[in-house]
């Protein structure tokens, strides 16, 4: 059994029944059709290079599904350019995971051209904003302070968890809590607030919501 | 009504949902009234074989697809079509502007428009010519049509005349 089949046992059982696999050609491919995967997958035999931006276009089409494509090292060299084609549309539903073993598996282990190419994942990251703030007109101020101090509080966010949202303290975990597993809390500087609207703004602009 | 409204107009009565680019000055004027689309996702690519498989994953995804790329662009996409297109006979409907025709006014692309209609035969790919003096819409809509019904590619070469 080799390291890749593993890979391949492992991610089959983390598979969640909304997901679906499009695999690049060659060696993914050689396995995935014979195992037992509960989701559609789409095993590409030729077309290097496809996988990533054919799992696009699912991802885009079927927003209600989550798509994970299966890469090579050797096929993303081949067109790395898709990277920022797939920033650009901003999928939310698209993972990628690649292979990296310097070599092209599925023809025979050649070498990819030996220029030292590193892949580096970027940390995964994860916006919230839920901005709570004191109305300075309010007719019962006092009032306000202590509804915002209990929205703070453990038990306010216990409330926020139960309306389905994922709560901003990291003692109240999300239901599931796996959804924000292997996330960094980072947590915004006050100073932020005095500008609001700008960081609003550039939110909007990065992630393209409105 | 312009062509290039027409065109969309076809697109969007064609039931096409997402429409992937690599913008050429032609195609870019196209692309930027598939922006304006309530119901087509205009998809910026960086390649046009991204394009092709984007396209194809809207199509196997119960969308419907099209790429809107130049002749050259067209030119690099044998392999895809082959190996991707074709071999899972996936619809893939290509707009294409025929860049370097006679009716192109730019000398630089005449090598391509010599190859284009010739690439086209040896890849077996199905293709039409808009005729802007016809039902542009009508053509669009058949293309995009033929392309589903045969479960395969098809491709309309359109003139910078045609946006008019």
């Amino acid at each position: 059994m080799t390291g890749r089949k593993l890979f391949l046992d492992a991610l089959v059982a983390a598979l969640a029944p909304d997901d679906v696999v499009v695999s690049c050609l060659g060696a993914n491919s050689r396995w995935l059709p014979h195992m037992n995967v509960a989701v559609p997958v789409f095993a590409l035999c030729d077309s290097m290079s496809a996988a990533v931006p054919l799992a696009l276009g699912i991802a885009l089409s079927r927003p209600d599904r989550h798509v994970i494509a299966l890469e090579g090292d050797g096929s993303l060299l081949m067109s790395p350019n898709v990277l920022a084609t797939v920033a650009a549309a901003r999928p939310g539903n698209l993972t990628v995971a690649l292979w990296v073993n310097g070599h092209y598996e599925s023809s025979g282990g050649q070498y990819l051209p030996a220029a030292p190419v590193d892949w580096v994942a970027l940390r995964p990251s994860f916006a919230n904003l839920h901005p709570v703030a004191l109305n300075i007109k309010a007719p019962h101020p006092n009032a306000g302070k202590l509804f915002i101090d209990f929205m703070l509080s453990q038990k306010g966010q216990e409330v926020v968890r139960a309306l389905k949202r994922i709560p901003d303290r990291i003692d109240t975990p999300p239901d599931p809590p796996n959804l924000i597993q292997g996330v960094t809390p980072a947590f915004t500087a006050p100073e932020v607030y005095d500008d609001f609207d700008r960081y609003i703004k550039l939110f909007q602009e990065i992630f393209g919501t409105r | 009504m312009t062509g290039t409204e027409r065109i969309v107009a076809g697109l969007e009565a064609a039931g096409v949902t997402l429409s992937a680019s690599v913008p050429d000055t032609w195609i870019g004027k196209l692309m930027a009234a598939v922006r304006a689309s309530k119901t087509i996702r205009a998809v910026d690519v960086a390649r046009e074989e991204e394009a092709v498989a984007v396209a194809c994953g809207a199509n196997l995804a119960g969308g419907r697809g099209a790429v809107l790329i130049q002749n050259a662009g067209l030119l690099n996409c044998g392999g895809i079509l082959a190996g991707l297109v074709e071999l899972y006979r996936i619809p893939c409907f290509f707009i294409v502007s025929f860049r370097g025709d006679g009716r192109d006014p730019i000398y630089y692309h005449a090598p391509k428009g010599r190859v284009t209609e010739a690439t086209l035969g040896a890849w077996r790919l199905p293709y039409a010519l808009l005729d802007r003096a016809g039902d542009i819409q009508g053509q669009v809509r058949r293309g995009v049509e033929s392309a589903a019904e045969s479960r395969g590619p098809f491709v309309l070469l359109i003139s910078g005349e045609d946006l008019a």
